[in-house]
Formats: structure tokens, sequence, C-alpha cells
């Protein structure tokens, strides 16, 4: 889908993404944390889930950096698979794998508020068979449909699952806040309503590019309540 | 874990020197686990025996005031979340 996006806004969501990617860093390694402390189910998850989400970004971000040093010059018009082939499959392939990841991470994190130990089990499978489903996929399709297997429609794919997701997610932050009431709790909240929002808008940029720059304050809004939490949760006392 | 985690903040609470009955009382535990659970504390480091008279005593060590520290942190990112610890 060929959204022209002027080229600051470009720049400044390639800022946010590795923003991103520092929280996402700093969350992975602060779950890591808790999850070896504990060894709990949950807290794997949720590990789990901070890994996915970060590898995510850092490839997004990648793959920004690498169009706006290479074809800055014909911005906005190089954008989304127009002029260069090399510039559309990395930037595809950034995007694609931005969008599985972190779809893998939002479950992983909405996995952790579920009880049951039979998801876990049939997880677990599904992760055992992500690498021969893949191998099934190189062979019997053409690289094209592999690397791009929803065309054009992926971008919204994407958001709509990614609020679906994230409605549940967020139910779970708004009742952990409202029963526990604590200044850690809070941040959490509100920042996955700000993510949730960004996904939201992100959905419509087809329909208007600004909203693009909207959605991005969204997830830098919600980027600085999750580092908040971390910054009261490192506080002594 | 918990288990240990309680124990060490017993210890904590009380500051200096704790006897294994009052541990045992707090942390509502039989007394075959509770020597288990306190010589794994020993054997990482986190709390010391120490032998006045015939009674002993156990404190906690720095490596277990630090432990104990960072679990709090980790605790609190949980509870953030909304997750048990």
């Amino acid at each position: 889908m060929a959204i022209p996006i002027p080229l600051l806004l470009y720049e400044f969501s390639t800022w946010i993404y590795f923003l991103a990617a520092i929280v996402g860093i700093l969350l992975s390694y602060f779950s890591f944390k808790l999850y070896s402390m504990t060894g709990k189910r949950e807290q794997r998850f949720l590990f789990y889930a901070m890994v996915f989400i970060t590898i995510g970004f850092i490839l997004l971000t990648i793959a920004n950096v690498f169009g706006l040093s290479n074809f800055q010059s014909c911005f906005p018009l190089c954008q989304f698979d127009v002029t260069d082939p090399v510039y559309s499959l990395v930037i595809k392939s950034g995007n694609y794998i931005y969008y599985l990841t972190s779809l893998i991470g939002y479950t992983l994190l909405a996995l952790t508020y579920l009880k049951s130990i039979k998801i876990e089990k049939f997880f677990g499978r599904f992760f055992i068979f992500i690498p021969l489903n893949v191998t099934l996929l190189i062979e019997t399709a053409n690289i094209e449909f592999f690397l791009y297997p929803f065309g054009n429609f992926a971008f919204q794919l994407f958001h709509l699952l990614a609020i679906v997701i994230l409605s549940y997610i967020n139910f779970n932050t708004i009742t952990n806040y409202l029963v526990l009431k604590t200044r850690h709790s809070f941040p959490v909240m509100i920042g996955f309503i700000f993510i949730g929002l960004y996904h939201f808008l992100m959905a419509l940029t087809p329909f208007k590019p600004i909203i693009f720059g909207v959605a991005q304050f969204s997830l830098l809004a919600g980027l600085i309540s999750l580092l908040w939490m971390l910054i009261q949760v490192n506080r002594r006392g | 874990m918990q288990v240990l985690i309680d124990i060490l903040k017993v210890i904590q609470r009380e500051g200096g020197n704790v006897k294994p009955t009052h541990i045992l009382y707090k942390a509502n535990l039989s007394h075959k686990l509770l020597k288990s659970h306190l010589s794994l504390l020993i054997e990482k480091g986190f709390i010391e025996q120490k032998q006045a008279g015939d009674k002993v005593y156990y404190s906690i060590t720095p490596k277990g005031s630090k432990y104990i520290e960072e679990f709090r942190k980790v605790e609190k990112l949980s509870l953030a979340f909304g997750l048990p610890v």
C-alpha cells in the first residue's frame, strides 16, 4: 500500500521506533530478571513477549534507517515498493517481520493473563512447528508470496489484529490498576492504552497520511509511560 | 523460590541474629523443610549461621540484602503488569 508520508514524519517515526527498541530492551532485561527470580509461567511469557516486540522494533528501525540513508533524495515518491527493488525488499521485509514479531509478542503478553496450562502446551507445539511451516512455505510458494502473503492488506490486517489483542491486554491492565491503584500499575495502563491508540490511528493512516504523525505521538506517549514505570520500579524504597 | 524470599525477608526484618524457631514460626514451615531451605540460602551466600554457646542464629549477608532489594524491584514490575509473584 503506497502511503505518501512526509519525509519529516518518516524521520520522526524512525526515532520513535528506535526509542521503542530501547524501552523494549530495558523491559526485556527487567522481565528476564523477574523470570529468573520467580521461574513462573506468567513471567516467562512476559519476558518472551518483550523480546519479540523488541526484535520487531529493532528491525523496523534498521529498515527505516536504510531507507532514509540510501533513498532520501527521492522521498516521498520512492516509498513503498515504487522504484528500487532493493529498497522495496528491505522495507517490506522489515515491516513484515515487525508485524509478525509484534503479533507474537502481543499474543504472548495476552497469554500471561490466561491461567490455563493447556494454552501453554498448545503454544509450545505452535512454536515448535514454526520452522516446519516456514520451510513448507519456502518449498511450496514463490518468494514473493512467502514475503508478502497478505499483499497490500497486511498493513491494516496487522493493526486491526493488534487492536483486538491489545483490547484484551488493556482490559487486564485497567482492571489491575482499578484493583491495586498503585503508582506502578497506572503508567502500564496508560502505556498500553496509548499503544492501542497508536495501532488504531495507524489503521486509519491510508485515509489521511497526517494521522501517521498523530499515531507516532501516541506511541511516544505510551513509551514514555512505560519508561516512567521502569524508573519508578527501580527507585529505592 | 517464594519460600526462600519469605525466609530472607523474616531474617532481614528482625535486623540482627534470628533463631531458627522464630523463622519456623514466621515462615510457617516444617522443621525438615526449613533446614533444607536454610542450607540452600547459606550455600548461595544469602545468610550466615552463627553459633553462640549451644544456640544457633542466622543473619542476612550483604549479598542476601542486595538480592531482596532486587527482588522487591522485580516484584513491583510484576505487580505493575498485574501478574502474581
